[in-house]
């Protein structure tokens, strides 16, 4: 069965670009454009997501905000959460690593890297 | 021309240093014209025109001098911003140096500067100097890169078919909501942090998004509005209007650059946004406070370029290294955080997380190992956490798994990049997706493997309780293999995949009908090469296997203990050569028969405390456990100073229980006597006890280190003690054979229990005692036919001389008449199949070269046959 990722980013570009990228690796992609969308989709996936690609930078609820309130739940606190950080901000990468990110990545993430990420992080 | 005091060697030198200054000044000259702005260039021109002035002044070389100090006058205009470099005026110097230039070589040639008119020159260098405009300013000098020709367009990072159109799109979209909430910014400098956040936002996103596609002049731009910005967001400066212009002329110069791109090649035309980069980001070094005057302008802007995507080998080991990396940082964190409170379940989870993005990266890279350890210890942690354990008591062991984890990794790593190929090898048969139904059994093999490391710990948590029950498992479970072992083992397999290769080549040298003596000495080389490596492949593994025989004794003070409390005597357990090392497959199963040694020992070796003080001995009984090396084998030995075993009392309980006769009593010796020990169904104690059964254990002893090609020996002296002595081999699969032939059939005899080879004279053998003998070297041997012992029909020939091979067993000997001696060989135990059973004599089999099955003797077995034999006839 595919894995199944959510895509959460207010960007179009970068939602169409990564949802592009995993789709051509044979994987099942949803897209949310904040973190509020991000949650509602997450909680009514009818196939599970198995890992999540999250912006910080986010209108409504930001990425910290969306980690926080999901790792606040047991069913989700196992679910792979890879971070879009903007680049050198230590202060924010010490945030989402203790409230429960997997994975920081500096933007502009190159989409072939950004794969490999994702794949090591599923262990496929 | 005042040349009074005219001096040869004077002017030669002159000469000398004015052509070296004239080879200095050309080059300069070629390359200012091609770096105009280039003042140090003028600076290296003008000093050496310069010295040539003032030599030649010195000198009273009017007409060079005159020319010279003209020179160095347009060149000073040059370098004061007077002049701006132009082809006229490189024209101009350049005739300036070719007439120095002739001039001195006049000088050279006849001591005359020569007739060269110089004021036609002086003129023209007149009109260049004063037709400059005086009103030219250093202000007024125009950038190079306009001079610059246009650089041609660059192509864009595309992924995808509508990657592009979306950027445009959207960035499109972004810009005109930045007119809109920067001209709402500007109304309200106070405005609501969502504003603010919103147009950083915009910016950052666009930064993003043109970086993907390297974009250059987009992404550098907005990068520095970017940056100006966040010190808004960090309150390190208010949105005052001075900013708002500066962002609304980012804005125009960002749909420029919109335009500026070809949808169609996907490529985008380059331009200068050195300006407003400079005045963006001097506004915020200013820390928001507007000049009076025009911002500095820097030559050139520091624009990001991103460089080219690597997707190769190196690229996969940086993510698996970044992102183990981000992993152990997190495990550091979550471990001093559970220090402090180890009551945070978030720190728990991060925990879980870290080391099952471990086990699954690891999984990717083929780093097997790796991956069992990591998913081992998630195991751990989950079993943990889903049972509510306090995890204050596991942060020790947690702290050291992550640090031998990181070790494990940090090789890895330092291997995948000093062996790139290898890495590429692996990428190109990576296996496929594993199947949905693999997690069931994985899901039961973690579990199985955290129990295992539960009960590991569970011992040195609480030593007091320690049991031999669970010293078992813990010894079954793992074995810690120094890594220099395993590194050793993968390069002898390389050099075995080097091995096949070189015999595939053979192999298809000889299809080719090459010359076969060539072939047959290549063939002997990778012959004894392979049997170099497989000889090394052997010693490595067992090296691998052995573990201390301490892991065994330790359970023994314990025991003596609980025995010599049940039993009523005082007993003393001494050890000694704990370090010697065993085949771990030996460890595990010897523990029973030392057991029963030690049982014996205590229960019927040592005496009573007031037999000991009546023989004049110490009260405490004191038990030996000994190990050591002793040529291939290891030998453990259970000593007692007890009372010794009595060969005559074993005489008469052997008679009494029907395993002899009273006239094999007879014809035995006191060795053979004390042997029945091992006899099935034999006990001597006069009192039967519940320690020690019925007397069972000897034999069972006996048996189980015949399975694993071992013996026993005892020793004994009464009134003095017993000595009980295993002998095992260092090596389980592989002996040292001698190959004899007997009634046509092969055999082979483990070389350790051949003392020697050697054939006797017919005439020397004589009957003693029903039995064959003879003296050799003034010992008497007894002599017995292979054949004979094996059920195979005889030798009939008379032979004058018999082949013997004498075997030596426990320390006694026998000679045993074969119908040929062979070669001595190295052979691989194989075990008898179920369908032969028990074949006396023989204990296992092996296979030869050709393919022929040669079945192997049982020197113990051969020796028991012997004498029961003979009693027998």
């Amino acid at each position: 069965m595919a894995k199944h990722i959510l895509i959460v980013d207010d960007s179009k570009t970068v939602r169409n670009l990564v949802a592009f990228i995993m789709k051509k690796e044979g994987m099942k992609v949803t897209t949310a454009e904040d973190g509020l969308d991000g949650l509602e989709k997450l909680y009514s996936a009818k196939d599970r997501i198995d890992l999540v690609i999250c912006d910080v930078n986010m209108p409504r609820m930001d990425g910290f905000t969306f980690i926080r309130t999901v790792r606040e739940q047991d069913v989700y606190r196992d679910l792979p959460i890879v971070v879009l950080s903007t680049e050198g901000q230590e202060k924010d990468i010490q945030a989402g690593l203790n409230l429960g990110a997997n994975l920081y990545l500096v933007k502009p993430a190159q989409p072939g890297k950004m794969v490999k990420n994702v794949k090591m992080l599923l262990g496929s | 021309m005042s040349q009074d005091f005219f001096d040869p060697e004077i002017f030669a030198d002159f000469v000398i240093e004015a052509k070296e200054h004239l080879e200095t000044i050309e080059p300069s000259l070629l390359e200012l014209e091609k770096s105009p702005d280039n003042l140090g260039l003028l600076d290296a021109i003008f000093r050496p025109m310069h010295s040539l002035k003032g030599a030649s002044g010195f000198l009273g070389l009017n007409k060079i001098n005159g020319l010279a100090h003209k020179g160095e006058n347009i060149l000073d205009d040059l370098r004061k911003g007077k002049l701006r470099v132009t082809s006229e005026i490189m024209d101009v110097i350049l005739a300036t140096t070719d007439a120095l230039r002739e001039m001195i070589d006049s000088l050279e040639a006849s001591g005359l500067e020569g007739d060269l008119d110089t004021v036609p020159l002086i003129v023209r260098i007149d009109a260049v100097q004063s037709g400059a405009p005086a009103s030219a300013t250093p202000e007024m000098v125009p950038a190079p890169a306009e001079e610059a020709p246009a650089v041609e367009p660059y192509t864009l990072a595309v992924t995808g078919g509508d990657h592009l159109k979306d950027f445009l799109e959207e960035a499109g979209e972004i810009l005109a909501n930045l007119s809109e909430s920067l001209v709402a910014l500007e109304k309200d400098p106070q405005a609501s942090r969502d504003l603010i956040n919103d147009v950083f936002r915009y910016f950052h996103n666009i930064k993003g998004n043109s970086g993907i596609l390297g974009y250059r002049e987009m992404n550098a731009l907005t990068h520095e509005a970017e940056t100006l910005l966040n010190q808004v967001r960090n309150g390190a400066m208010p949105a005052s209007h001075e900013m708002v212009d500066l962002l609304l002329a980012s804005v125009d110069i960002l749909d420029t650059l919109l335009r500026n791109v070809d949808q169609a090649t996907e490529t985008v035309k380059p331009m200068d946004i050195s300006e407003i980069v400079s005045q963006l980001r001097a506004f915020g070094d200013k820390g928001g406070q507007s000049g009076d005057g025009a911002l500095p302008v820097q030559a050139k802007a520091e624009i990001l370029s991103e460089p080219e995507p690597d997707f190769g080998d190196d690229e996969e080991i940086q993510i698996f290294e970044q992102t183990v990396s981000q992993q152990f940082d997190t495990l550091t964190l979550a471990l001093e955080g559970l220090a402090e409170d180890s009551d945070q379940k978030e720190l728990v989870d991060a925990l879980h997380r870290s080391m099952v993005s471990i086990q699954n990266s690891a999984s990717y890279m083929g780093l097997d190992e790796i991956k069992v350890y990591a998913e081992r210890t998630a195991g751990l942690v989950d079993q943990a956490r889903g049972a509510g354990l306090d995890f204050g008591d596991l942060l020790d062991i947690l702290r050291q798994e992550t640090a031998i984890m990181k070790d494990m990794v940090d090789k890895e790593i330092k291997k995948l990049k000093g062996d790139k190929v290898a890495m590429a090898d692996k990428v190109s048969i990576e296996p496929p997706v594993k199947p949905n139904e693999a997690p069931a059994p994985s899901v039961e093999k973690k579990l199985e493997r955290t129990e295992s490391l539960l009960i590991a710990e569970g011992p040195s948590a609480k030593p007091g309780t320690s049991s031999p029950a669970q010293a078992k498992p813990q010894a079954s479970s793992t074995i810690r293999v120094d890594h220099a072992k395993l590194d050793h083992l993968m390069n002898l397999i390389g050099e075995l995949i080097i091995n096949r290769n070189r015999f595939a080549m053979l192999a298809r040298a000889l299809d080719e009908g090459q010359n076969v003596a060539s072939v047959a000495q290549h063939l002997t080389e990778t012959t004894y090469s392979m049997a170099r490596i497989s000889d090394d492949l052997q010693d490595t593994i067992m090296k691998v296997r052995m573990v201390p025989v301490q892991s065994v004794f330790s359970r023994f003070p314990r025991l003596v203990r609980d025995l010599s409390r049940k039993s009523g005597k005082q007993v003393e357990l001494i050890t000694e050569g704990e370090e010697t090392e065993l085949d771990k497959s030996v460890v595990e199963v010897i523990g029973d028969p030392l057991v029963h040694l030690i049982r014996n020992s205590v229960d019927h070796g040592l005496e009573s405390a007031e037999d000991r003080r009546a023989a004049g001995k110490s009260e405490a009984g004191r038990v030996w456990l000994k190990a050591f090396h002793k040529g291939n084998s290891v030998h453990i030995v259970v000593e007692d100073d007890g009372k010794g075993v009595d060969p005559e009392l074993m005489r008469l309980k052997g008679v009494e229980k029907g395993l002899i006769s009273e006239e094999e009593a007879r014809n035995m010796d006191d060795q053979e006597a004390v042997e029945l020990i091992f006899a099935p169904g034999f006990s001597t104690a006069q009192k039967i006890t519940d320690i020690s059964g019925r007397g069972v254990g000897m034999d069972v002893v006996r048996s189980n280190i015949k399975e694993l090609k071992g013996s026993v020996a005892v020793q004994s002296t009464v009134g003095k003690g017993t000595i009980f002595t295993l002998s095992l081999p260092l090596t389980l699969a592989i002996i040292d054979a001698l190959m004899v032939k007997v009634s046509g059939a092969i055999y082979a005899i483990p070389l350790d229990a051949v003392s020697e080879t050697t054939k006797i004279k017919a005439s020397k053998i004589s009957e003693v005692n029903r039995r064959k003998a003879t003296t050799l070297r003034g010992q008497v041997l007894g002599i017995v036919e292979l054949s004979e012992l094996l059920g195979l029909p005889g030798n009939n020939d008379h032979r004058e001389v018999l082949p013997t091979v004498i075997l030596t067993v426990n320390d006694r000997r026998l000679g045993l008449v074969v119908d040929t001696l062979l070669e001595r060989q190295d052979v691989v135990i194989k075990s008898l199949g179920n369908y032969l059973g028990n074949l006396h004599g023989i204990s296992g089999a092996t296979i030869m070269g050709d393919g022929s099955v040669i079945l192997i003797l049982d020197p113990h077995e051969i020796y028991k046959l012997a004498t029961s034999k003979v009693g027998s006839l």
